[in-house]
């Protein structure tokens, strides 16, 4: 009895001076990898015909500074060219929060132009958050090229 | 006694045994250091800023991003204080290839949407004692595509680590592998005059 007593305390000594030693592991990787507020803008599809019916589905998707997606962010949508407002075509809304999943869609309706050269037009949508001092607001722009329904040679 | 002494030894080795080596090989390689260059500056840093639009000549244009890695031969089995091994060629070892692969702190880690797509490479470099090479960080194809392409006009910035995994093989033929990492950040940085 005494032996098995000596080997159990002489194994725990062992075992406890050994783990003293414990391996070293690097902490989980933590933080933002973009902006704190995270905004993925999508337009589905990127590609329109000037026809004034032709629609895309603009997605903006928001995730907080851990990647976790952001519900109920107020966003402004705008139609934009060359970062200034303009009207070319139109959004089905112009004030969007985001639901659960961290996501508000928009839907974008292309200009009715017929006829003309296809001069490579494009036209930006630009999502911006809503906060409380606009200097820190950040525009996330997706960009839709619009095409001439018949293409003048 | 013996049984004790011999549980004691299988206690104390299991605890504080490991070696965490790369390969089976007689010789590991050491990642003294991974620098990293801007296609549009040329100078090696420690950190990337990763420009993923550069204007020259009033024409935007992109550049692939250049690393360099130094690496040191070490031997699993060193010698005695008194008479230190030395590598023979034997345990050189020659690396052939490289995986980069970019990770963010964040999680998101979506090839071609949240991170640019990883890659092999290759180049050949035998290290006998110390060396260095030049290998590709950032393809030019990886900012022609997204995530990179839309950061060109925007304010927003990506961060990665990237990591880059070597592979290679002593002169037997075993195999080697080492990684290391380095952070790279791409945005429209400012271009250089």
């Amino acid at each position: 009895m005494r032996t098995r007593t000596a080997i159990a305390a002489a194994l725990c000594a062992a075992l406890g001076t050994s783990c003293s030693l414990q391996e070293q592991h690097a902490p989980a990787l933590v933080g933002p990898s973009e902006l704190s507020i995270s905004i993925s803008v999508a337009a589905t599809p990127d590609v329109l015909p000037t026809d004034g019916a032709s629609r895309a589905v603009v997605t903006a998707a928001a995730r907080d500074a851990y990647g976790i997606p952001l519900s109920n962010l107020s966003l402004r949508a705008a139609i934009l060219e060359d970062g200034v407002a303009v009207d070319l075509g139109a959004l089905s809304a112009h004030s969007l929060v985001t639901d659960s999943s961290g996501r508000a869609t928009v839907m974008y309706t292309a200009p009715a132009i017929h006829g003309q050269q296809d001069t490579g037009t494009t036209v930006d949508i630009g999502i911006t958050p809503v906060g409380t001092n606009y200097v820190n607001a950040v525009v996330r722009v997706t960009t839709i090229r619009l095409v001439p329904v018949v293409p003048v040679r | 006694m013996k049984t004790l002494a011999f549980l004691v030894g299988i206690a104390a080795s299991s605890a504080c045994g490991t070696v965490a080596r790369q390969g089976t090989g007689s010789s590991f390689l050491i990642v003294d250091s991974i620098e990293a260059a801007s296609g549009a500056r040329g100078e090696f840093t420690s950190t990337l800023q990763s420009d993923v639009v550069t204007i020259v000549d009033a024409s935007p244009s992109l550049f692939q991003d250049s690393g360099r890695v130094t690496f040191s031969l070490g031997l699993r089995d060193g010698g005695a204080s008194s008479a230190v091994s030395a590598p023979s060629a034997a345990n050189a070892i020659t690396i052939d290839r490289y995986r980069v692969r970019y990770v963010r702190a964040d999680g998101r880690n979506v090839a071609g949407v949240d991170v640019p797509y990883g890659f092999d490479g290759a180049f050949t470099l035998t290290v006998a004692e110390r060396a260095s090479a030049g290998f590709v960080l950032v393809r030019a194809q990886a900012k022609a595509e997204a995530p990179l392409a839309a950061l060109g006009g925007s304010a927003v910035f990506i961060s990665t680590i990237a990591e880059i995994t070597f592979f290679g093989h002593d002169q037997t033929g075993r195999a080697v592998s080492v990684t290391g990492r380095i952070d790279v950040h791409f945005g429209n940085w400012a271009d250089p005059k």
